[in-house]
């Protein structure tokens, strides 16, 4: 696996476990469908939360959230969309949620959690 | 989260209208949104504004900020916008007052390292400015003389 992948791995388990104690429940992981996959699934209070996760080693070449170009947001619409076709859970409502983590793999430098994004 | 405020001008032939320019700081993916009808050379200011604020040694949050150029209905076009947007943002983001900034009106095209340009048209927007009741107007360097023959 290239390091990016590994790094990449580490962020969402660290987005997975803030989540967690934050009081969200995990729904989903790894979500995949022909058209991508989704990070994170989670719900709380009766919404679902469908969380892209982005880890950068340094804020050398910006911050982690940058790399969700507004094309990649338009994706993570489409595939929301399709978790959404895929289950029979009823569902009252749903956002996008972006996390962008700093962190080496083993410590988070830090996490910024934006809830509900717009492209 | 918080906002900034500042004054431009735009014009249309001779004659110019004062222009508020608020930036909003918001939650949001890092973006640069601009809106109040801004044609396609205004429409780039975000990415000269954005480089100039980094290459000045400061950084635009990475957040949702939103500009808007109020009247919103009145079109606006060229790059003389650029100083006025980039001094909303920083004050928006708290690297400058902003009360002073939000007093002031500005003209002036950016360059990405963070430098002012001229731009034209200063007498008219300045004649506008001063009618409107502002009693600073900040000009680039190289308009210094068309600014002063406004008294």
């Amino acid at each position: 696996m290239a390091h990016k992948d590994v790094l990449g791995m580490w962020g969402e388990e660290v987005a997975a476990d803030y989540l967690a104690t934050e009081g969200y429940s995990i729904i989903d992981r790894r979500w995949r469908c022909a058209r991508g996959e989704i990070d994170i699934v989670v719900e709380r209070d009766g919404e679902l939360a469908f969380v892209e996760v982005k880890t950068r080693r340094t804020l050398r070449f910006g911050h982690p959230l940058e790399a969700i170009t507004p094309a990649k947001f338009s994706r993570l619409r489409i595939l929301a969309g399709e978790w959404c076709q895929s289950t029979t859970r009823s569902i009252a409502g749903i956002r996008i949620d972006a996390i962008g983590i700093v962190g080496d793999g083993v410590l988070v430098h830090s996490l910024d959690h934006r809830a509900g994004v717009i492209g | 989260m918080s906002i900034g405020r500042t004054r431009a001008v735009a014009l249309s032939g001779v004659s110019g209208t004062i222009v508020d320019v608020e930036v909003d700081i918001a939650s949001g993916l890092p973006a640069i949104v601009l809106v109040g009808l801004p044609d396609a050379s205004l429409g780039e200011a975000k990415d000269r504004v954005r480089s100039a604020i980094t290459n000045s040694g400061f950084a635009v949050p990475p957040t949702r900020v939103t500009v808007n150029l109020s009247p919103a209905s009145l079109p606006k076009q060229g790059s003389g916008f650029d100083l006025a947007i980039a001094l909303a943002v920083l004050a928006g983001s708290g690297i400058v007052p902003s009360e002073t900034v939000a007093q002031c009106v500005h003209l002036g095209e950016l360059a990405l390292d963070g430098r002012v340009r001229p731009v034209a048209g200063v007498l008219p927007a300045v004649v506008a400015a001063r009618d409107s009741g502002a009693l600073t107007v900040m000009v680039p360097w190289g308009n210094r003389a068309e600014a002063e023959l406004v008294s």
